[in-house]
C-alpha cells in the first residue's frame, strides 16, 4: 500500500484529515489517472473529493464549498484550459495550493511550474505524489 | 437571505468561504465548533430538512441529481451535505457524491458539501446536525442530506431531517428483508430506483405489503424511478415537497434541542475537568469506589 503514514492519529491525539480536491479540466475522458491517484491519495489518509470532468467555474465553486487543503487538477486537452482554472482558483483562493498530472508535455509542464504548481507528468511516481501532498497540504515540511 | 446565498459568484466567494470553513471548524470539532453551533443556534429555524438514504450503488446522488432542477424552482436555494464512508484503516476517504450530478443546475443557489464519516457510525457524520443548523441560520431554505450507503439500522437521518426518502432497488430483497426492522420502518417514502432492472413489480410489492403493517393511517408511498432517465422524478418531487410542507414541527425542534443538550454536556465535562484540576478534588484521594461518589458530591457542592 503506498505512503501508509501515521494517518491521522499521532499518539492519541487525532489530527484532522487534510481535504484534497481532484478536478479534471478539458475534455480528455477516462478517469484511470485520477482515479488511481484518488485512491493513493485516499489510502495516505486524506480525504479526496472526486468532482469528475469540470468547467473552470465549477471547479471554484467546488474548491470553495468544499473548503479543500490542495486542488489536484487532471489535465486532459489543451493547456490553456487548464491554465485559466488555475488562475480562476489562484484569484478565488490565493492560499489553496494546487498541483497537476496527466499527460502533458513538457513546454506546458513549464507553464505550470510558471504558476507555482507542482506537476506530474507520465513516468511520475505514485509515492511522490502523495509526497507533494503532504508537503502542500503542511503535513510534512520534507523537500 | 442571507450573504451567504444571495452574494454573486463575481465577489461573493468571501462570504462564502466564511461558510465552508465554519463547517470546516464544526468537523474538527472542539470548543469552536461547539461556538459556532451555539450562535446558529440563535437564529430561528426555518429551513427545511430532506434525508435520502438507502444502501451503496441505490442512486442517491443520483437522484439528488435529478431532483435538484425541482428543488432550485420550489426552494430557490439548496444546499446539499453528502457523507462518504472514511477508511477505518487509514483516515482517508473517497468523496464521490459529486461525480453524479449535473453541474448544469450548479450556480451560486446551489452549496455542496462533501462530508466524511470520520469514524461515526450513524449513516451520516459527528458534524452534520451541526452543518444543517448553521446552514439554516446562514439562509438555505432547503438541506438535503445524503447519507452514506447504509445498512440495515444507520438510521440517525431519521432524527435529524424533516422528512426521510429510502432509496432502494429492484431485487433488493425479499419478504423477510422487507419486514426487517430498520430500514422499512421510519422512511417517509420509499423509492425503487433503477426501475429499468428485472424485479421491480415484485419488489414494489413486497415493499408496499411491508409498509402497509406500519401503525400510521396512511403508510409510506412507494415511487419508482430511474434517475439518470428523469423517469418518475416530477411526481417524487411533488410529493416530497408535500410531505416537506406537512412535516411535524417535533422533528425541526429535535436537531435544534440535540444541539443544546450537547452544548450543556459539553460544558459540564468542561466544568468537571477544571474541578478535577482543582484543589477540591485533589483532597478526595481514595481509590475506592466511594471515592467517586465523593468527588462527585464535592463537584456539584462547588457548582451551587
Amino acid at each position: 500500500m503506498i505512503g501508509v503514514r501515521q494517518f491521522n492519529v499521532k499518539g492519541s491525539d487525532v489530527v484532522k484529515p487534510k481535504r484534497i480536491l481532484m478536478a479534471k479540466t478539458g475534455l480528455d475522458g477516462h478517469w484511470r489517472g485520477p482515479t488511481i491517484v484518488a485512491r493513493a491519495l485516499r489510502d495516505a489518509g486524506f480525504e479526496v473529493i472526486m468532482i469528475g470532468m469540470a468547467t473552470t467555474a465549477e471547479i471554484v465553486a467546488a474548491a470553495i464549498d468544499e473548503d479543500v487543503d490542495l486542488v489536484g487538477l487532471n489535465i486532459g486537452g489543451h493547456i490553456d484550459v487548464a491554465l485559466r482554472a488555475v488562475d480562476a482558483v489562484q484569484s478565488a483562493a490565493p492560499d489553496m495550493p494546487i498541483f497537476a498530472g496527466g499527460t502533458i508535455p513538457p513546454h506546458a509542464c513549464k507553464q505550470l511550474e510558471a504558476k507555482g504548481l507542482e506537476v506530474f507528468p507520465p513516468g511520475s511516481m505514485l509515492t511522490d505524489i502523495v509526497d507533494s501532498a503532504n508537503r502542500l497540504t503542511g503535513l510534512s515540511t520534507a523537500q | 437571505m442571507s450573504d451567504a446565498t444571495s452574494a454573486d459568484w463575481g465577489d461573493g466567494f468571501t462570504a462564502r468561504r466564511a461558510l465552508a470553513k465554519s463547517i470546516s471548524a464544526i468537523e474538527a470539532g472542539g470548543p469552536e465548533a461547539l461556538e459556532i453551533e451555539q450562535r446558529a443556534l440563535q437564529q430561528p429555524a426555518a429551513a427545511h430538512v430532506l434525508g435520502i438514504t438507502g444502501p451503496p450503488g441505490a442512486g442517491k446522488s443520483s437522484l439528488i441529481s435529478a431532483l435538484l432542477p425541482h428543488a432550485l424552482d420550489h426552494y430557490g436555494a439548496v444546499a446539499i451535505l453528502a457523507v462518504d464512508p472514511s477508511s477505518s484503516l487509514t483516515g482517508g476517504a473517497l468523496l464521490g457524491d459529486r461525480v453524479r450530478m449535473d453541474y448544469r443546475h450548479f450556480d451560486q443557489k446551489v452549496f455542496f458539501r462533501s462530508m466524511a464519516s470520520r469514524g461515526y457510525q450513524g449513516g451520516i457524520a459527528a458534524a452534520t446536525r451541526a452543518s444543517v443548523n448553521v446552514l439554516d441560520a446562514a439562509g438555505w431554505p432547503l438541506v438535503i442530506i445524503e447519507t452514506l450507503g447504509i445498512g440495515q439500522v444507520e438510521l440517525d437521518v431519521m432524527e435529524l431531517a424533516d422528512r426521510v426518502a429510502v432509496v432502494l432497488n429492484p431485487g433488493w430483497g425479499d419478504s423477510f428483508q422487507a419486514n426487517k426492522a430498520g430500514l422499512t420502518e421510519q422512511g417517509d417514502a420509499f423509492v425503487l430506483n433503477k426501475a429499468d432492472r428485472p424485479g421491480l413489480e415484485n419488489a414494489k410489492i413486497l415493499l408496499e405489503q411491508s409498509l402497509q403493517c406500519l401503525p400510521a393511517a396512511t403508510p409510506p408511498r412507494v415511487f419508482t424511478t430511474i434517475a439518470t432517465d428523469d423517469e418518475g422524478i416530477p411526481e417524487l418531487w411533488q410529493s416530497l415537497a408535500d410531505l416537506m410542507q406537512e412535516a411535524p414541527k417535533i422533528r425541526q425542534s429535535r436537531r435544534r434541542c440535540e444541539a443544546v443538550r450537547e452544548g450543556a454536556k459539553t460544558q459540564l465535562l468542561r466544568d468537571f475537568e477544571a474541578f478535577l484540576a482543582s484543589p477540591e478534588a485533589a483532597r478526595s484521594e481514595s481509590a475506592a469506589p466511594e471515592g467517586a461518589a465523593d468527588l462527585l458530591q464535592r463537584f456539584y457542592r462547588e457548582q451551587n
